[in-house]
C-alpha cells in the first residue's frame, strides 16, 4: 500500500474553539504518517476560514450540515484507499502521544478484531466511557464507566458490545465488508448499529484500555437539548425496529434469580456481579428479593440498584411459574424458591450446615456451593440432593495490577487486612501477632480496615484490652469507613501485602480481589478460599487444629472452624516483609491466575454449563 | 472542637502517638520562647537603661507584643532563631551594671516561662487529647489532624458507616503518619515537674 496506513476523520460543525483544541492536541501526538481529514459539516462560524489556514489537515467542506452519519461517511469515502479509518469527534482532546500506535496495535492484535474504542474521561476526570451495552428491554445504549472516579479501571483490552464513535479505530477490511455508518440514522445509535453489523459479519469490537482521551461530551450540540432529544428518540425507534429481535435472540437461558443485591453484604455484592455476568453470558435473569418480612432478614430492599443493567433486570416481570429458579442466599430461605426446577445456592464458613438448611436443601432439585469445602460439609451433614461446585469470581476490570495506587510516601512496608470485627475474622490474633513480631522502629505497618455494626462491641475497648506494646509493630485503622466497592482496588494497590487470618470463609472476596491486584497474600489454609489459594500464588497460614466455632452467629452452633497458628503467622509476616522480591513475584502470579481462571465470566460460564445440562436433561 | 465532655487521659498504649505528637507540641512551646528570646536581644541592645528600667521595659514591650501578635492559627511554622550577636567589650565600671541588668532579664524570662507553663498545664487538664493535639499542631504550623481517626485513641466509637473515598482517605492517613519535617528549633527551657497526675504528652 503506497498511501497512509491510517486516515483520521474529524467531523466539525461550528464551535471552532473545540475543533481548534482537538487539532492542537492531535498535532502534539505521533501521527505516524496518518492523514488527517476534517469534514466541515456546513459550519457557519469561523471554522472554514480557520481550517483553510492549517496546512497539515485536508479539509472536506460539505455545503450544509448533513448530520453525524453522512458527515462521517463523507470522510470515510475521502480516506485513502486501503487505509484504516479513525473517526474522531471534534470535542475530544488527545492526552497520550502514542494513542494512535496503541489503537492500531490493538486493532491488528488478532484477525477478528474489527473495531477498537478507548477509555474516555470527562474534563473533570470522571470515567465516561469504557465501551457500551444495550439491552433489548429498553433499547437505550449505556456507556460502561458510570461516571466513576478514574482509578485506572478497564485498563486492559476487553471485548465489548459496542463503543461510542467519538473515537473509533475501524479496520479497512470491516469498512470494505459492511460499508460505512448506516444511513437509517442521522445521529445517535449509528455507532451501536455499526458494531452490531460488524459482529454479525464476524468482527469483534474491543476496548483498548491503554488509551484514554478527554471527551467534552455533546460539545458540538450543547445548548440544544430539545433537538438533541428529538434526534435521539427518532434514532432509538429505528434501532429498536432493526435490532430488537436479534438482541433478544442472544439469550439462551432464562432464570428467576431470587437473592439480595441492595445491601452491603457478601451475598449482595456477589449477586450483582453474577447477574451482570449472566446477562452478558446469554442468560436472561429476572431478579426478585428473597428476604423481607417474615424471613430471617426482614428489611425491605431499596429499589434503585445504582446500576442501569441491574435496574432493568429487577424491573422485568417475573414469570408466573418459572422453569428454573435459583435462590442465592442462606439455606434457610431455600423454601422460598418459586421455580419448577429449584436450585439452592449457598455457602457457610464452618465445616457443616445447620439442620434446617439441610432440610430445605433436600427439597431442592439440586444445590450449588462455591467450594469443595462446602460441598463436603453439606454431604457430611446429610444432603441427599445432587450438589455442584459453582465458584464465585472477581472483576478484573476493577481489580488488577494497573489500578491507581496511593502509596505511603515514607516507603514503609504496609500489610492490609479487611474485616468485620468479630470472632470469625480473628482480629486479635492478627493485631497481637503483628505487634509482637515487629518493632516500632521498623519501617513496617499494619493497616486494618475494620467494620463494626454490633452495638454490644466496643472495638476501641477490645483493642485496649490487647495491651499492645508501644514499642511493637505499628498499627493504623480505618474504622467504619465505607468505600465505593469499585475503589477498593486502589486501596489494595496502595499497600504491599494482604493478610487474612480468619477462622473460616464461605469464599473471601476481599482476599481474591487483593490477589487479583497483585498483592502477596497470607491466608488461613482452611476454608472455601482454598479453591484459589495455594503456595504458588499466596502464603497459606498453617492451622493448628479445628476448634468449636463459638460466635454470635447461630448458624455455627455445633460446627468447627480453624485455629490459625500464631507462630506461623509471625513467621509469614516476617518472611513476606523480608523477602519482598519473592513476595512480589507471588503476588504477580496471583494476579495472572485470578485473571486467567477466576473472573465472574468464568463463574457465569459454569452456571451456563449447568443450565444447559438441566435443559438437556 | 470535638464534643468531648471530659478530658481524655493518655494511657501507656497511646504513648506511641504521644511521642509522635510531641514534636509539634515541643515546637509550639519553642515558638513562644523564641518570641521572648528575640525580644530579649533587642532589649540587650539598649545599654543605656538601668537595671530597674530594663526590667520594667521587659514587661512593657512583652505586653505590647502579646497584643500585637497574630492569632495562634495564623502563625507561620517555627523557624530557628539566629544566635545572639556577641556583646561589645565593656568597661569594668559598666560590668556590674550589665550583670545586674542581665540578672533582671533572666528573672523576667523565668517569670514568663513559669506563666506559660502553668497556662499549658491548665489547657492540658481541660482539653481532650485530640483538641490538645489539634492545638499543638496548629501552633506549630502543621495541618490539623485528619477528620478520620486512624488510631484508637482518637476515634469515636460508632456503629454507623461513614462514606469515604479511597484516595482522600489514604492521603489523610499518610499525612497524619508522616507529617512534614519541621526545622529544628533551639531547645526550650525545661519546666518544673508537673504536680498534676495527668500524664505528660508535651515532652
Amino acid at each position: 500500500m503506497s498511501g497512509p496506513r491510517t486516515t483520521i476523520v474529524i467531523l466539525a460543525w461550528n464551535h471552532w474553539q473545540l475543533t481548534e483544541r482537538c487539532l492542537e492536541t492531535l498535532a502534539a501526538t505521533d501521527l505516524e504518517g496518518a492523514e488527517v481529514i476534517v469534514v466541515d459539516n456546513g459550519s457557519t462560524d469561523e471554522t472554514p476560514e480557520c481550517l483553510a489556514r492549517i496546512s497539515w489537515v485536508r479539509t472536506l467542506s460539505l455545503p450544509k450540515n448533513l448530520g453525524f452519519v453522512r458527515g462521517n461517511n463523507a470522510g470515510i469515502a475521502a480516506a485513502a484507499a486501503g487505509s484504516d479509518v479513525v473517526l474522531l469527534n471534534n470535542d475530544v482532546e488527545l492526552i497520550q502521544r502514542d494513542w494512535l500506535r496503541r489503537l492500531a496495535a490493538c486493532a491488528h492484535s488478532a484477525p477478528d478484531v474489527g473495531v477498537v474504542g478507548c477509555r474516555m474521561v470527562l474534563p473533570d476526570g470522571r470515567l465516561l466511557h469504557a465501551g457500551t451495552y444495550i439491552m433489548p428491554d429498553t433499547s437505550w445504549g449505556q456507556q460502561v464507566g458510570s461516571l466513576e472516579r478514574d482509578i485506572g479501571q478497564h485498563g486492559g483490552t476487553e471485548e465489548v458490545e459496542g463503543i461510542v464513535f467519538a473515537c473509533a479505530y475501524i479496520r479497512r477490511e470491516v469498512l470494505d465488508q459492511i460499508g460505512g455508518l448506516a444511513l437509517d440514522f442521522e445521529s445517535y445509535f449509528e455507532d451501536t448499529d455499526f458494531c452490531l453489523r460488524a459482529r454479525r459479519a464476524g468482527w469483534k469490537t474491543v476496548l483498548c484500555g491503554e488509551v484514554t482521551l478527554i471527551h467534552d461530551e455533546h460539545g458540538s450540540t450543547q445548548g440544544d437539548g430539545g433537538a438533541m432529544m428529538q434526534l435521539f428518540q427518532g434514532s432509538r425507534a429505528i434501532f429498536r425496529r432493526k435490532w430488537r429481535r436479534e438482541l433478544e435472540a442472544r439469550y439462551h437461558h432464562q432464570v428467576l434469580w431470587q437473592s439480595i443485591m441492595n445491601f452491603p453484604t457478601g451475598y449482595a455484592m456477589s449477586c450483582r456481579e453474577l447477574l451482570r455476568a449472566l446477562e452478558v453470558g446469554g442468560v436472561r435473569t429476572v431478579y426478585r428479593y428473597v428476604y423481607g418480612p417474615r424471613t430471617v432478614f426482614p428489611p425491605v430492599e431499596p429499589e434503585q440498584t445504582g446500576d442501569y443493567r441491574l435496574n432493568v433486570i429487577r424491573a422485568r416481570p417475573a414469570p408466573r411459574s418459572p422453569e428454573v429458579a435459583v435462590v442465592y442466599g442462606q439455606g434457610d430461605v431455600f423454601a422460598r424458591n418459586r421455580g419448577r426446577y429449584k436450585i439452592g445456592f449457598t455457602m457457610l464458613e464452618v465445616d457443616g450446615f445447620p439442620r434446617e438448611w439441610v432440610a430445605q436443601a433436600n427439597r431442592m432439585n439440586e444445590v450449588w456451593v462455591p467450594s469443595e469445602f462446602n460441598r463436603r460439609g453439606f454431604v457430611e451433614c446429610g444432603l441427599e440432593r445432587p450438589i455442584h461446585v459453582v465458584p464465585l469470581g472477581v472483576d478484573t476490570s476493577y481489580f488488577h495490577p494497573g489500578i491507581a495506587a496511593y502509596p505511603n510516601p515514607a516507603g514503609e512496608f504496609v500489610f492490609l487486612a479487611l474485616f468485620e470485627w468479630g470472632e470469625r475474622k480473628e482480629p486479635s490474633l492478627l493485631i497481637r501477632s503483628f505487634n509482637d513480631e515487629f518493632s516500632a522502629r521498623e519501617p513496617v505497618r499494619l493497616l486494618c480496615k475494620v467494620i463494626n455494626r454490633d452495638p454490644t462491641v466496643s472495638v476501641k475497648e477490645e483493642i485496649r484490652r490487647l495491651r499492645l506494646r508501644p514499642a511493637g509493630g505499628k498499627i493504623s485503622y480505618l474504622f467504619n469507613l465505607e468505600f465505593p466497592h469499585y475503589q477498593l482496588g486502589a486501596l489494595y494497590r496502595s499497600v504491599d501485602a494482604f493478610v487474612s487470618v480468619s477462622r473460616g470463609e464461605g469464599w473471601n472476596m476481599p482476599l481474591m480481589e487483593a490477589m487479583a491486584c497483585g498483592l502477596p497474600a497470607i491466608a488461613t489454609d482452611w476454608g472455601a478460599h482454598q479453591e484459589f489459594v495455594h503456595e504458588g500464588v499466596a502464603y497459606p497460614l498453617r492451622v493448628r487444629k479445628l476448634v468449636p466455632a463459638r460466635a454470635k452467629c447461630p448458624y455455627y452452633d455445633g460446627f468447627r472452624w480453624a485455629d490459625p497458628d500464631p507462630e506461623h503467622l509471625r513467621f509469614l509476616l516476617r518472611h513476606v516483609y523480608e523477602h519482598r522480591d519473592e513476595a512480589r513475584a507471588r503476588g504477580e502470579a496471583a494476579a495472572r491466575e485470578m485473571a486467567a481462571r477466576w473472573t465472574w465470566e468464568d463463574a457465569a460460564r459454569r452456571i451456563v454449563g449447568r443450565l444447559a445440562a438441566i435443559a438437556a436433561a | 472542637m470535638v464534643n468531648h465532655p471530659l478530658p481524655v487521659k493518655v494511657g501507656a498504649g497511646q504513648r506511641d502517638a504521644a511521642v509522635r505528637e510531641a514534636a509539634p507540641r515541643e515546637a509550639a512551646h519553642a515558638h513562644g520562647d523564641a518570641g521572648v528570646r528575640e525580644a530579649g536581644h533587642r532589649e540587650a541592645a539598649q545599654r543605656e537603661a538601668g537595671h530597674r528600667e530594663a526590667a520594667q521595659r521587659e514587661a512593657g514591650p512583652r505586653e505590647a507584643r502579646a497584643r500585637e501578635a497574630p492569632a495562634p492559627l495564623a502563625r507561620a511554622p517555627v523557624t530557628p532563631t539566629a544566635p545572639p550577636a556577641p556583646l561589645a567589650p565593656v568597661a569594668p565600671i559598666d560590668a556590674e551594671l550589665q550583670i545586674a541588668r542581665l540578672e533582671g532579664r533572666v528573672a523576667a524570662l523565668e517569670a514568663a516561662l513559669e506563666r506559660r507553663s502553668s497556662e499549658l498545664r491548665v489547657l492540658q487538664q481541660l482539653l481532650c487529647r485530640r483538641d490538645l493535639t489539634h492545638w499543638a499542631r496548629l501552633l506549630a504550623g502543621l495541618p490539623p489532624l485528619p477528620q478520620v481517626a486512624f488510631e484508637t485513641g482518637f476515634w469515636q466509637e460508632t456503629r454507623e458507616l461513614a462514606m469515604a473515598e479511597v484516595p482522600e482517605t489514604l492521603a489523610a492517613l499518610w499525612s497524619s503518619l508522616y507529617p512534614p519535617q519541621l526545622p529544628r528549633s533551639s531547645p526550650s527551657p525545661s519546666s518544673p515537674a508537673l504536680p498534676s497526675p495527668i500524664p505528660q504528652t508535651v515532652r
